[in-house]
């Protein structure tokens, strides 16, 4: 005769962590006995699985299973299993945890990960209370029944746990008690094979809390009350599965669908606008190759002293657009150093937009124009607001039409183009700031014409390149003009 | 070439260089929470990430973001999330998970003024010491704080190489300026960018202890998947990473935590440090205010005073041995920092009474006037 010495699920304990810290007649013990169980008779790669847990009795158990295992911080197995499935999509991941882990303190990332239907299997040890830290009151606990923090009965309505799952877009959900063994492997196996977010509710025993209190004292009696206050339908509708004492609790699978996950909802949306047909987060792609198009060459800058640059409108004149291609025009392509800033905060609302710019040969350190050289003005309001500013020498551009200034020192230069006007007769106003952009390059030296053009064509929307360098001649054509004048 | 490492001479913003660096350090997973003023690094990763095969996933929330991270580094991914002050508080306990767990992972925070929802769109340095221990228990993490988008950049792989390296968090403080200011940010060709990922197992499965550590205090590191069938905890374990709640694990434990980074501090530790040889005074600060010492710096050497500069790129570990060893040769340090003082207290605890510790505090909001750092040196002269 030959003895066997393995016990047949040995394979998938890991022997040296027992005995386990489970108590007599727990409903968490038998429930991961049908894991291992499913796990066995559905034949998968071991290998390839990994089961998360969070805290409290039913996290336990992550420690107990010969999977890649983890057992993490209270609420969170769910994100954290959404971490691991969308780095690896090979992976098959089960959490398994408790209804206070799951549905109290990771209430929100029970609803969240079942909406966007993440590809996990989520077994929930229901056991109406935290049998952990005492047996205090959960978000399941029906009402009426004792728990250590509701000792007179409590007075809040449980989950409906289904009925949440159901509404939330888990496209797979059933519940059995820790009674149903044969249900629960079966449902395992389910949603093993099931592609999206799986859930599926342990109605659990407690003897030890739970139980003792509400007149359930041993598993077995928790057991026969099960089988006796149970009712399983073949489509069991959710929204009758709330628990309440005196009446029947409903077990069944609610729902099993076929949506698609979220990996394939990302590829449908992807996909095809990028080229890449696979999205993981171990980087294990193959990229195309695409031409290079990017500036790779500096040219030394010439010498200048600093110079503060002040650009201020409304928004929707695009003051930012214009700070950031003179910021590119002076940096990529002269070489100069250069900050740009854009104003932040309660000043940008209301309509004023501003924002700086800095351009020296040699290191700026002060990130903010504090005492501007030249001043960029394109509306009245934002000439009002600036003109603290201005002071002896200072030079300011306007577009001439829309600012008038008034009450500053002789000394000032003002340079004034009609540039909205310009931009409209070139058929759009929008392009009032690169007609700004040409005259201001035509008249200083911090950039040529060529940088200027081209810091315009890498900033502008894909299509409208050649539009923006004709506005940008106009304003180039008339500060030519200008300084002749 | 593939759009991975974008090579060339751009202009970003301090936000949009960390998502650069990011991405060419090999980071295809982003998981994170809108929140001002990191939201530049966010809606970026969303383009990117998609464009190199990666995964950008929007979480329900930071304790969400942050658990995500653990998860994707231990099947495989490099990592990161951004936020800002309050975001980074409720991060903190995964952190502590990533901490515990020895998890590689990027934490960006760029700072605003706080506490609370404080200024969400104004600059603060007051993060400092949350960065170091945010959250509860004894461990130790590694900080970078930039000074402009291309340090941006370059911090940010250098995290990403650190926390592999270290198998711990490490954490970005870039802040509401540096993280909105735009520069130009050079990006070097693919190939000269030095990578480093976490140690593999060297055993196969029936030798291997998850939680042995090398010489250097660093285990090896098995991914989810291959094999290793490993279990990790976050409650106190033993070396095959098995739970052992007692005092007797617990100490070899969470001393190895601690050590691996004290004790390799001086291979982690990167400052710089101007003007020193002469100096009697030196100036010490981090992220945005290190510029505007700088600027004040350039002033005072030119009035003929003998300050110094030393520039803090890696906040945490902290460098000790060389400030006590200029503490021996200087009159006083004056730290530069917009807060009510933090790191003033680290060089006040290591200079030990050799020299004076002055702080230059700012509340937030703004960048210190550098007529209040002058002043400061000035009285000393
Ligand atoms: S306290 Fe309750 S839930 Fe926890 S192991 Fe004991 S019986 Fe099971």
């Amino acid at each position: 005769m030959q003895i066997k010495k393995e016990h047949p699920l040995e394979r998938l304990l890991r022997r040296e962590r027992m005995p386990h810290i489970l108590c007599t007649g727990c409903g968490i013990g038998t429930t991961m006995a049908n894991l291992v169980e499913a796990l066995e008779e559905g034949e998968f790669d071991l290998d390839k699985i990994s089961v998360v847990s969070g805290i409290g009795c039913a996290g336990r158990v992550a420690g107990y299973l010969n999977l890649d295992g983890f057992h993490t911080t209270h609420g969170r197995p769910i994100a954290f299993a959404t971490g691991l499935k969308l780095t690896n999509p090979d992976l098959t991941v089960i959490v398994f945890s408790g209804d206070g882990d799951l549905a109290a303190i990771g209430g929100n990332h029970l609803i969240h990960a079942a909406r966007r239907n993440i590809d996990i299997k989520v077994i929930c040890i229901n056991n109406f209370t935290y049998g952990m830290t005492g047996g205090q009151l959960g978000p399941t606990t029906p009402s009426g029944t004792w728990s250590s923090t509701s000792v007179y009965g409590n007075y809040e309505i449980p989950f409906n746990l289904p009925y949440l799952l159901c509404a939330c877009g888990a496209t797979y959900v059933a519940r059995w008690t820790s009674a149903h063994a044969h249900h629960i492997k079966n449902s395992i196996i389910e949603a093993m094979h099931h592609k999206g977010f799986s859930f599926i509710e342990v109605i659990s025993a407690c003897p030890v809390y739970w139980g003792r209190k509400n007149k359930l004292r041993t598993g077995k009696d928790m057991v026969k009350f099960f089988l006796e206050h149970t009712e399983i339908k073949r489509h069991p509708d959710p929204r009758d599965a709330l628990i309440q004492m005196g009446t029947p609790i409903l077990c069944g699978v609610f729902v099993n669908e076929k949506r698609p996950d979220y990996l394939d909802m990302m590829k449908a949306q992807l996909s095809k606008k990028l080229g890449i047909s696979e999205f993981r987060g171990d980087g294990k792609v193959t990229l195309p190759e695409e031409e290079k198009k990017v500036v790779s060459e500096m040219r030394p800058p010439k010498e200048i002293k600093l110079t503060q640059i002040k650009l201020a409108g409304l928004g929707g004149q695009g003051i930012a657009l214009l700070g950031l291609i003179m910021g590119r025009a002076a940096s990529i392509f002269e070489g100069y150093s250069t900050v740009y800033t854009q104003e932040y905060g309660p000043e940008a609302r209301g309509g004023a937009s501003s924002s700086g710019l800095i351009i020296s040969s040699r290191a700026v350190n002060m990130p903010y124009t504090t005492a501007p050289d030249i001043l960029v003005i394109m509306a009245q309001g934002a000439f009002r607001k600036y003109r603290k500013d201005i002071r002896e020498n200072s030079i300011i551009f306007i577009d001439k039409d829309l600012v008038r200034p008034k009450n500053i020192p002789n000394s000032v230069k003002v340079y004034a183009i009609p540039a909205t006007r310009m931009a409209e007769k070139l058929g759009r106003a929008l392009v009032a700031n690169i007609v700004m952009l040409g005259f201001f390059t035509a008249i200083t030296p911090y950039f040529s014409v060529e940088s200027a053009e081209k810091a315009v064509k890498m900033s502008v929307p894909k299509g409208t390149e050649e539009f923006n360098l004709t506005a940008f001649k106009e304003g180039y054509e008339y500060g030519r003009q200008y300084g002749r004048a | 070439m593939a759009k991975d490492v974008l090579t060339g001479i751009h202009f970003l913003s301090g936000n949009y260089a960390c998502v650069e660096g990011a991405i060419a350090a090999g980071c295809r997973f982003y998981a994170g929470y809108p929140i001002t003023p990191s939201n530049e690094i966010a809606e970026r990763m969303s383009v990117r990430l998609p464009q190199v095969g990666g995964v950008y996933i929007q979480m329900e929330d930071e304790l969400a973001s942050m658990a995500a991270l653990v998860g994707a580094s231990w099947a495989g991914a490099k990592p990161m999330t951004a936020t800002s002050g309050p975001g980074f508080s409720l991060m903190q306990e995964n952190i502590g998970l990533a901490a515990m767990m020895e998890t590689p992972c990027v934490v960006v925070d760029v700072m605003r003024g706080s506490p609370s929802t404080g200024l969400p769109t104004a600059v603060g340095q007051a993060d400092v010491m949350q960065a170091r221990w945010g959250s509860h228990g004894d461990y130790e993490i590694i900080a970078l704080s930039p000074s402009s988008p291309q340090e941006s950049f370059d911090f940010t792989i250098k995290a990403f190489n650190l926390a592999e390296r270290w198998r711990v968090p490490a954490i970005v403080l870039l802040d509401e300026v540096v993280g909105h200011m735009w520069e130009r940010v050079v990006i070097p060709p693919k190939e000269e960018i030095r990578l480093v990922f976490r140690k593999r197992p060297s055993k196969p499965r029936e030798e291997f202890l998850l939680y042995k550590a090398d010489k250097d205090l660093v285990p090896e590191m098995p991914i989810a998947g291959e094999g290793y069938r490993f279990h990790t905890t976050g409650l106190t374990h033993n070396i095959k990473g098995y739970p052992d709640t007692t005092a007797r694990a617990q100490a070899p434990l969470v001393r190895r935590l601690v050590d691996k980074i004290r004790k390799n501090a001086e291979k982690i530790i990167d400052i710089e440090e101007h003007y020193i040889e002469d100096a009697e005074v030196i100036l010490i600060s981090y992220g945005i205010s290190y510029r505007v010492c700088q600027y004040v710096l350039d002033k005072v050497r030119s009035d003929g005073l003998k300050v110094g500069i030393i520039k803090l790129n890696t906040i945490w570990p902290f460098p000790e041995r060389r400030i006590q060893e200029l503490a021996k040769q200087i009159r006083a340090f004056i730290v530069v920092e917009i807060n009510l003082g933090q790191i003033v207290f680290e060089v006040e605890r290591v200079a030990h009474g050799q020299c004076e510790t002055i702080l230059v505090p700012h509340a937030g909001g703004h960048i210190h006037d550098p007529e209040d750092i002058y002043n400061v040196i000035k009285d000393l002269f």
